[in-house]
């Protein structure tokens, strides 16, 4: 499974939502990291033929994706952001429907449907309405939608924002369990997701990907170090405006801060391992800000 | 696929809700219709609905059959006789409740240009009631010179009437009338479209409403099959809904009245005895039930392309609302009147406007507004299917 994109940009009026984007993903987990605004949904709506491009193109395995039509959306699964569903449907009428639309033939629906909830721990819930499900469980009900069609395209926009940490962990679990021989695009801004699963980390900014590889590469791309040091609280001021500190850690004696400098920032400073939220905070910057620095 | 798109529908509490209130409409409806039909027993007391129908029909069954100039004269001169039996007007009309009907033919096709005159009947000669079908194209030809019809139009009319086959044949037929030529039915017809554009808004709005909508456009039959069944379990509501609630109140309101006189004309009724259309009662019910369908598919499909558009329900619930109501009055204004009676809501309004005889004049030729309506809308609707279908389709998710 080979998707391209070629030159693909989205505009809305005069905003460039995906800028000359060139790519191409082969079976694996993708991460797609990037601060709000980045051009990740763009993409992945793109993707997901909910939108067209301005110009360029995206082509699976050489063919183009909104010429294939239900080709190519028969080899698709997507668990949108902002995942919506029928409050009033069970979870089992809901996927029962999606599996309808999806074009599963009735029998293989059902085991399919069977299978899934099983694999997504909603058994319990599946008599539930929709709408008296959990936040963990209607997402739950998402990648189970999105595995329907043992899909050989997987595109999960955010799937683990506003989860619990422990839901979260279940989440990825599912998530790597489910990627063997697929193309699983993953866009987050959650750091730790994307760590832990993905093969392959896409850094996306302004529409572009800025950077592409194993978690490896991108650390070692960073060219300034990452370095600890403790400071006493007065001093923290100063040095956050100074550097770009991508932890900070209140202590009895002062602070402990994790600071990314070219050179050593202060003369207790001892040089440690970068990670990739250090990257995510070297490249992005500022734009980095609370929401997406989330662990 | 469809199963679940009307399961959509259904599943919605106030959907629900809509249906019952439509059903507590309908009986309500039909009880009043029935609450119509009236009869005063000897003792000056009013009864009415089941057991008034069932005095009246006795009664009115005693002058069955083809009302001749013979029968013509022989009413005339029981009614007479009646009058002047009759020690108060109250006891002349309880005496002359089984012949009303024929009564009311001679004031009403007799009274000529003075205008109605009740009291016709009750003096009139025997030999000029006789008259009755020989003078009533020249009569009615009187009454429409003065209401501004083309000489197209003119002959068009002309040409109906003098299709009408006299004798008419009389019988019981307060059911029909009840149903038919009552405000309940029109009524009950545009409570139904927007009850019906309730349940249909969310049908092509409700993924843009709860964000299913980019799993629904990014599935294998998102774009195609998918959208097909949101039209059928469309049309199916439509459908089901509509013909139920007509069903049932036509059904109601002749269980209680009586279905007998389906096969009499319509200007047995002298409400329509000026009428163009020589149809007869059962005529004209699948003419008022069959029109009244074709609005309801114009409109709701109308509703339901501009929802796909907006992305909202409001529109859906707007638009059968506007086009039901709105029309009938700006009808009122003299100069919008003739534009007023093409819109769709006078499909609603079948039963009730037979008898204005509305004529257009296309291309010089003369046509009953129902014989332009009906095809016209029958094909819009037919037409707003495929355009629905090519709207969604090509959704994009911004």
């Amino acid at each position: 499974m080979e998707l391209r994109m070629k030159n693909l940009t989205k505009e809305f009026g005069g905003f460039t939502a995906v800028d000359h984007l060139s790519f191409t993903m082969e079976n694996g987990v993708y991460g797609l990291l990037g601060v709000n605004g980045a051009g990740k949904t763009t993409l992945m709506k793109m993707l997901c033929t909910l939108l067209s491009p301005t110009s360029g193109e995206i082509t699976c395995n050489g063919q183009e994706i909104l010429g294939m039509g239900a080709d190519y959306r028969r080899i698709l699964g997507y668990l949108p952001q902002e995942f919506g569903f029928y409050p009033e449907f069970t979870v089992q009428d809901y996927l029962s429907y999606i599996a309808a639309i999806k074009g599963l033939r009735p029998m293989v629906a059902k085991r399919r449907v069977r299978e899934l909830i099983e694999k997504t721990g909603l058994k319990k819930a599946a008599k539930k309405k929709m709408k008296k499900l959990s936040g963990g469980m209607k997402r739950r009900a998402g990648i189970a939608q999105a595995m329907l069609n043992n899909p050989r395209i997987l595109v999960l926009d955010e799937p683990t924002a506003g989860l619990d940490p422990h839901e979260r962990i279940r989440f990825r679990n599912l998530i790597s369990e489910l990627a063997e021989d697929r193309l699983v695009l993953l866009s987050t801004h959650i750091v730790s997701d994307v760590e832990y699963i993905a093969n392959q980390i896409l850094l996306m900014r302004d529409g572009r990907i800025v950077l592409a590889g194993e978690a490896q590469e991108l650390i070692d791309s960073m060219e300034e170090g990452v370095w600890s040091l403790y400071a006493q609280k007065n001093e923290v001021s100063r040095l956050m405006k100074k550097y770009k500190v991508s932890n900070l850690k209140t202590g009895h004696d002062g602070v402990e801060l994790r600071i990314i400098a070219g050179k050593k920032p202060a003369q207790d400073a001892v040089l440690c391992d970068a990670n990739l939220e250090d990257v995510f905070l070297y490249y992005f910057g500022e734009k980095a800000g609370e929401e997406n620095a989330e662990i | 696929m469809l199963r679940f798109e009307i399961k959509k529908i259904w599943s919605r509490p106030v959907n629900k809700a809509a249906l019952l209130l439509l059903a507590v409409i309908v009986l309500t409806g039909s009880a009043l219709a029935a609450r119509d039909v009236v009869y005063y027993k000897a003792d000056g007391s009013k009864i009415s609905g089941f057991f008034a129908a069932r005095r009246l029909r006795s009664e009115k069954n005693e002058w069955k059959g083809y009302v001749t100039e013979d029968v013509l004269k022989k009413m005339v001169k029981e009614n007479q006789k009646a009058c002047a039996q009759a020690e108060s007007e109250d006891g002349a009309l309880i005496a002359r409740q089984g012949l009303s009907d024929l009564r009311e033919w001679i004031n009403t096709g007799l009274s000529g240009e003075g205008g109605y005159d009740y009291y016709l009947c009750d003096r009139i000669p025997e030999q000029e009631a006789a008259s009755l079908y020989e003078k009533r194209l020249a009569l009615l030809r009187e009454e429409f010179a003065g209401q501004g019809y083309s000489q197209k139009e003119k002959e068009y009319l002309t040409r109906q009437y003098e299709k009408f086959g006299a004798p008419l044949y009389y019988g019981y037929a307060d059911g029909w009338k009840a149903l038919l030529d009552s405000q309940y039915l029109p009524t009950l017809m545009t409570i139904t479209i927007v009850i019906i554009g309730f349940l249909v808004s969310g049908v092509f709005s409700c993924e843009f409403q709860l964000g299913a909508d980019s799993v629904f456009f990014s599935s294998n039959y998102g774009r195609n099959r998918a959208i097909h069944a949101k039209i059928m379990a469309g049309f199916l509501v439509m459908t089901v809904v509509y013909w139920a609630a007509m069903l049932l109140f036509s059904l109601l309101v002749l269980g209680l009245l009586g279905f007998q006189g389906a096969g009499l004309m319509i200007q047995t009724n002298d409400h329509n005895w000026s009428c163009m259309y020589n149809i007869t009662y059962a005529e004209s019910w699948l003419l008022t039930m069959f029109g009244g369908y074709v609005a309801h598919l114009f409109i709701l499909l109308l509703a339901q392309l501009a929802s796909a558009k907006s992305r909202s329900v409001v529109a859906a619930v707007t638009i059968p609302l506007g086009l039901a109501c709105a029309p009938m009055f700006l009808g009122r204004v003299p100069f919008l009147a003739r534009v007023m009676n093409l819109f769709p809501d006078m499909l609603l309004r079948i039963s009730a406007f037979l008898r204005d005889n509305i004529i257009y004049e296309i291309g010089g030729k003369a046509h009953g507004v129902y014989e332009l309506l009906i095809p016209v809308y029958l094909l819009l609707a037919l037409l707003l299917m495929p355009a629905l279908y090519l709207w969604y389709k090509r959704s994009e998710l911004v």
